[in-house]
């Protein structure tokens, strides 16, 4: 329990400075919001932007633009996102809902396929089959995904027409390209993680017993040696899902997917800080809270780090 | 004998995009000239792989591109390996507060979304930080950035090498004769810390390249005109469902460049055993 509630206090801790380093970097960056205006409506004069800078507090000092911020965000008030017009958090909400869908799909196909042709190569180990399984998968570590996903944009829907090009939310068709472009990127790294546990979990005493007492490959394979290899695999599953957000940046970039990596993107694109600092801070908090569960996850499957 | 044929394609690439400016010389192609009358050629004695959306030759694109793309990545490895050894090392050798400490901040660095929030650190100005308006100001940027949040992975194996060596003979041997831990960091562990290093090295390189062009892709690393293989693949992006072969290129050249990058890998860490 105290271990639980010293990661708890970990995560709030690393969400504060990151907010305040992505706060102060945000200062950096070209323009404020005043300039914006500026810019769009030729009839303001230097005084309305500097009366306007004094109503938003953009004359303020950095950092206690920042604790106004942090008080205002605290009490559950992101701000507004001058992009879309609304709430900060009523634009992130419906795309937050998205990413993870998107996500959830491409891991549940990603790991139904891994995991077997992971115990495959690790049972066939220094074998061609394991020898074509590496490459295969040192092949799928070396492709950019958005590349992977451009490529079969050309082949599916500009030259044979089988799948729509862009993703639409309502149309679960057009989602099979996007999941399947995320599910690919993350097979091969998910498939050599399960063959090099596999390929431990093997070698255990335990494992040459089963074998010799009659039990089939199969269930030794599964029942005595994938049980052991079980934490090790989830736990990076769940690690590597800070790495699959950012592929999702440029993955819903080329699909036209409305989610939070390109949400992302166009806030940092169109200066809109309040929605670019939000959006950050959530998918941080996502890949912090994947963390925790995998750290929970690991202490559940492995009795040896319970004790 | 598995390092021969990554290395040699390594070799032909790099040494085909650094030469970009002869090779494309003797062939009378330019990378930066527009040519609106002669747009979308296809392949030709000419141009070896036809023109892009500007009438510029594609495979002059492709050199001059990947020499920007190689230079990025070539530079960002080196600084984060060199990151990476020296926390590695000094984390492994000193143990205690030291090691929690810059294994702390490994962990935090991992921790991040890097993508997301390279896009905010690219979106940065630096005139707004003081430093002056540069030609090469993205190709710098670019590079810093990435080497900045790539060095975990060096710093882990580099820290776990130390370790295992640490309680070594020759080791408690040189520590027990009075040898000063400067010189025994010098002499003996950098030494044997190298070969891990390397196998990292082709690694990051091989996922640095992935990210910039992912950052240019988004029109944030290395932007046009300048070539990069990412920004060449957003142009691209536009003309697919008429020209994709604009699009086919630039990513085969990442692909073959990071994929002969992960097989190096992969062989020397199996050689080793």
């Amino acid at each position: 329990m105290t271990g639980i509630f010293h990661r708890f206090l970990q995560m709030t801790g690393v969400l504060l400075l990151m907010s305040l380093a992505v706060f102060m970097l945000i200062g950096l960056m070209p323009g404020d919001p005043v300039d914006l205006m500026l810019a769009g409506n030729p009839q303001m004069t230097p005084e309305d932007a500097a009366r306007l800078r004094t109503l938003y507090g953009l004359d303020q000092p950095l950092f206690s633009r920042y604790t106004h911020w942090l008080a205002t965000a605290l009490s559950g008030d992101m701000g507004y996102s001058r992009l879309y017009g609304q709430p900060v958090l009523s634009v992130i909400g419906p795309r937050l809902l998205n990413t993870l869908a998107l996500m959830g799909s491409a891991l549940l196909f990603t790991v139904i396929a891994a995991i077997p042709l992971g115990i495959y190569a690790a049972h066939h180990k220094h074998t061609r089959r394991d020898a074509a399984i590496n490459v295969a998968t040192l092949a799928g570590l070396s492709a950019p995904p958005f590349w992977t996903g451009i490529m079969l944009i050309v082949f599916c829907a500009a030259q044979n027409n089988w799948l729509p090009a862009s993703a639409d939310m309502g149309n679960p068709v057009s989602l099979i390209l996007p999941v399947v472009t995320m599910g690919l990127a993350s097979l091969a790294v998910y498939t050599r993680h399960t063959r090099s546990a596999m390929v431990g979990a093997l070698k255990a005493d335990h494992i040459r017993t089963a074998r010799a007492k009659g039990c089939s490959v199969p269930r030794t394979l599964w029942h005595h040696a994938f049980r052991n290899a079980a934490a090790p695999v989830l736990t990076i599953f769940m690690l590597d899902l800070g790495v699959i957000s950012g592929g999702a940046v440029t993955i819903e970039t080329v699909f036209a997917f409305p989610g939070m990596g390109k949400l992302m993107f166009d806030a940092v694109m169109g200066n809109d800080y309040n929605l670019a600092l939000a959006g950050f801070l959530v998918l941080t908090t996502l890949v912090l809270i994947a963390n925790f569960i995998a750290d929970i996850l690991y202490r559940y499957l492995d009795p040896r780090v319970r004790a | 004998m598995k390092k021969s044929l990554p290395l040699a394609l390594l070799a032909i690439i790099t040494l085909c995009c650094f030469l970009s400016g002869p090779i494309t010389g003797i062939l009378q192609v330019s990378a930066t000239e527009a040519d609106i009358l002669a747009r979308f050629q296809p392949p030709s004695a000419t141009h070896w792989l036809g023109t892009d959306e500007l009438g510029r030759d594609l495979f002059a694109r492709l050199l001059t591109g990947g020499r920007v793309s190689l230079t990025v990545a070539f530079l960002a490895t080196l600084i984060a390996c060199t990151i990476g050894t020296l926390i590695g090392v000094i984390a492994g050798w000193r143990g205690g507060i030291a090691d929690a400490a810059l294994m702390r901040l490994t962990d935090f660095l991992i921790a991040l979304p890097a993508l997301p929030l390279l896009i905010i650190l690219s979106a940065v100005d630096i005139q707004k930080l003081g430093l002056a308006p540069h030609a090469n100001a993205d190709l710098y940027k670019i590079t810093l950035l990435i080497a900045l949040l790539g060095w975990t992975t060096v710093a882990r194996l580099a820290r776990a090498r130390t370790l295992t060596l640490k309680k070594m003979e020759f080791i408690r041997a040189a520590k027990a004769l009075g040898v000063k831990p400067a010189r025994i960091i010098w002499r003996h562990i950098l030494p044997n810390v190298k070969s891990t290093v390397l196998v990292a090295a082709a690694l990051a390189a091989g996922n640095i390249i992935l990210v910039e062009s992912a950052l240019s892709f988004l029109g944030l690393g290395i932007k046009p005109p300048a070539a990069s293989w990412g920004n060449m693949l957003s142009n691209a992006q536009d003309n697919i469902w008429e020209h994709a072969s604009l699009a086919i290129w630039p990513g085969m050249m990442i692909f073959i460049t990071v994929l002969s990058l992960n097989f190096l890998a992969d062989a020397v860490q199996e050689e080793k055993g």
